[in-house]
């Protein structure tokens, strides 16, 4: 594994702890759910969460220092990938509405929660995704 | 436009090994990672046409003789 593998490696594994951060972070503040964050030792995850995925947010914002390296992580390979997750967390979105509004036509469901689970699938699914093709050779094979 | 029928080859390992160049050395050549040099190898990946023109130019060879269409 070159440089340019285990920089690429260590971007996958950022985006991951910060997409699974930002769901378990966004899903304690569901209002079913949210009560049993507020005290005690459970308290604690929700802060924590958000460090953990502030940290990995400004770890993914490091680069390498060397621009042939910067210029290898962004080639045309990564621009295919993250295109590809980017139209993973479009149509993923579109299937979370799409629930949410059936969801809605039968259970009372808080329009902030709508939102949010909107948001940990269209913030989440593109990172988690790209980071998928990533780690596994290029487009998925 | 090619078909549905119609699949892009590419002799691009032999043109490489035959410049005596590892994917890595090749990679940086022309600027992008070992995987892409590896998907394109495979056929799991289309470079551009800047990339394909990249590639012939450091293997010292035109586009036509590292791709070609399968019909």
């Amino acid at each position: 594994m070159n440089t340019v593998e285990r920089h690429s490696r260590r971007r996958s594994t950022l985006l991951i702890l910060n997409a699974l951060a930002l769901i378990a972070w966004q899903a304690t503040e569901i209002s079913l759910i949210h009560r049993y964050f507020e005290e005690g030792y459970l308290a604690l995850l929700p802060p924590t969460l958000i460090i953990l995925w502030f940290i990995t947010l400004l770890a993914l914002l490091l680069k390498p220092a060397e621009r042939i390296f910067r210029q290898q992580l962004e080639d045309e390979l990564t621009q295919h990938n993250r295109r590809s997750a980017m139209i993973a967390g479009y149509w993923s979105v579109m299937m979370s509405t799409g629930l949410a509004l059936v969801a809605a036509g039968t259970v009372q469901v808080e329009a902030i929660d709508i939102a949010r689970a909107n948001l940990i699938v269209g913030a989440s699914v593109p990172m988690l995704v790209f980071a998928f093709l990533e780690r596994f050779d290029g487009v998925g094979q | 436009m090619a078909s549905d029928s119609e699949k892009l080859c590419n002799n691009l390992k032999v043109h490489r090994t035959d410049a005596g160049l590892t994917q890595a050395e090749l990679a940086t050549s022309v600027g992008v990672s070992r995987k892409t040099i590896n998907t394109v190898e495979n056929g799991v990946f289309v470079p551009s046409t800047l990339l394909a023109l990249k590639i012939a130019k450091v293997l010292g060879t035109q586009v036509e003789a590292l791709f070609y269409l399968e019909l």
